[in-house]
């Protein structure tokens, strides 16, 4: 059980250790949120992932004859685009309403690291978007040739990406846990993302526009999942964006617990 | 050795703020308006200290502040001024059912209530059966709490309470649950606990039970000592 609880309550890095040591506190139960959503259905998750798929393959279809690319050049990249931009707009999402409505009890009446309570979504999201990596993959497999490397630095994309996402859920749970206007803000802003970021177009159709892109973190941040997996290697200074971005999304996240972290459970 | 020490505690809580809406707040800000928080002054100057083998029962009426300060010592709440410092397991339970989902099995939420508490899976493995048997539950541990009398779901949580090992334990009022043999059994237990326990912190109404279990009391008013 934890003890003194003064020692990581403002203090990011001293939550992050404790999570690493106590992992079963949000591993385990993510994996059971997970297992819950097969209960008393035949195949669960599967649902999620056959209207995904559905509506990833619609749009790849229309899209093709909007934008008069080829069916089999586009779908890679939408359905690599979408599936890593669902797992973002979900956690997201969720993070806004964990302490308000989600994790209420639990917050307030057990001496717990905030950062589990994210872990544990974060983690559930995780096993979610894992349902679909064996498409991923053999979508890959598929169009292009095989290649080791391309696969390391797409895995190596995906953990940059979940740090990433990890921060910003951090960040956004306390915001929105003091100011109850966040949530419908945040949701708002994640519906128009697809048509802000390159997920349903190609950031090439912009022409001398395309790096504006780039102002748009979501963007820089689903180019080194994607591009890797349909065989593109992402430039490095899109691997620099990223990790400034991540840097500072850490920065900001520690200031927040060593100011407010405190304060959380009585904003619930 | 464990031991809990207060040193001039005092917290506030924000009872209502001026305004949840981030709208009000930019419009206040941008026309420099000051924001008037109600504050609700829930602990004051508060200096305790307990020691091993310490007994201590909190009285008090509603509001005065107990539940706040056993919060304190849990780590649950942070107070605005003071110290404290809190050596030893500390095994708080404020709220019988904390963590409880209804859609998992008894089994299931032995496990995640647990790691909940950052007990270890090896830990647990070891006594789970022993959880599982104190509860009487049966075949019903395998079933989801939805299927679940109320008697039965404090059954399952009051189990795992005294099968926890703790050296400091915190109870915000006295678990009495079940039916009247299960009851006899769970005091039977929570005394038993409490003997074993290097440091008890209770709250409660009743100042029977706290004479009766307890070696020191604190009488709260207005989240003041008054009487110790």
């Amino acid at each position: 059980m934890f003890n003194n609880k003064n020692n990581y309550i403002n203090s990011l890095n001293n939550q992050i250790l404790m999570c690493l040591h106590y992992w079963e506190m949000w591993f385990y139960p993510a994996w059971n949120d997970i297992l819950k959503k097969y209960k008393r259905t035949k195949i669960g998750l599967g649902w999620n992932v056959l209207a995904n798929l559905i509506t990833i393959l619609s749009l790849t279809i229309v899209w093709s004859f909007v934008f008069k690319i080829k069916i089999f050049e586009l779908l890679p990249y939408m359905v690599n685009g979408f599936l890593i931009f669902f797992f973002f707009s979900n956690s997201v999402n969720n993070s806004c309403v964990l302490l308000s409505q989600l994790r209420t009890d639990i917050f307030q009446n057990l001496p717990i690291p905030f950062l589990s309570i994210i872990l544990r979504e974060i983690s559930q999201q995780i096993f979610s978007y894992l349902h679909y990596l064996i498409i991923i993959i053999l979508i890959n497999l598929f169009f292009f040739d095989f290649n080791i490397f391309y696969l390391l630095l797409y895995f190596f994309g995906l953990i940059i990406f979940f740090l990433i996402t990890i921060f910003i859920c951090t960040i956004l749970c306390i915001v929105s846990t003091r100011y109850r206007d966040i949530p419908p803000l945040v949701s708002s802003i994640v519906s128009v993302l697809p048509v802000l970021t390159p997920v349903i177009w190609k950031k090439e159709m912009l022409g001398n526009y395309e790096n504006y892109i780039y102002f748009n973190p979501l963007s820089f941040m689903i180019e080194i999942v994607r591009d890797p997996i349909i065989g593109v290697s992402p430039k490095l200074d899109i691997y620099i964006y990223n990790l400034v971005f991540l840097l500072a999304l850490y920065l900001l996240a520690n200031i927040l617990i060593k100011y407010k972290g405190n304060r959380i459970v009585f904003w619930i | 050795m464990s031991e809990i020490k207060l040193a001039n505690v005092s917290l506030k809580f924000p009872i209502t703020f001026s305004d949840k809406s981030l709208r009000n707040n930019l419009y206040n800000f941008v026309k420099k308006k000051n924001e008037q928080f109600n504050f609700k002054s829930c602990l004051k100057n508060i200096n305790l200290s307990i020691k091993d083998g310490d007994r201590v029962g909190i009285l008090g009426e509603n509001g005065s502040g107990k539940s706040t300060l056993l919060r304190i010592i849990s780590g649950i709440y942070t107070p605005d001024s003071g110290t404290v410092n809190v050596i030893g397991k500390v095994l708080a339970v404020h709220a019988l059912n904390t963590g409880i989902d209804m859609e998992s099995t008894g089994e299931e939420n032995i496990y995640n209530i647990s790691f909940m508490r950052g007990i270890k899976k090896n830990e647990i493995d070891q006594k789970i059966q022993k959880i599982i048997d104190y509860s009487e539950l049966g075949s019903s541990i395998f079933k989801p709490l939805r299927t679940y009398s109320s008697g039965m779901i404090a059954r399952l949580s009051s189990s795992m309470l005294v099968t926890f090992e703790s050296e400091i334990l915190i109870l915000d009022e006295f678990i009495s649950t079940g039916d009247d043999n299960f009851k006899k059994k769970l005091r039977e237990s929570i005394l038993k606990k409490i003997e074993s326990s290097n440091i008890f912190v209770f709250a409660s109404h009743d100042k029977e039970l706290v004479n009766s279990i307890c070696n020191k009391k604190i009488l709260l008013k207005y989240g003041e000592i008054i009487n110790e």
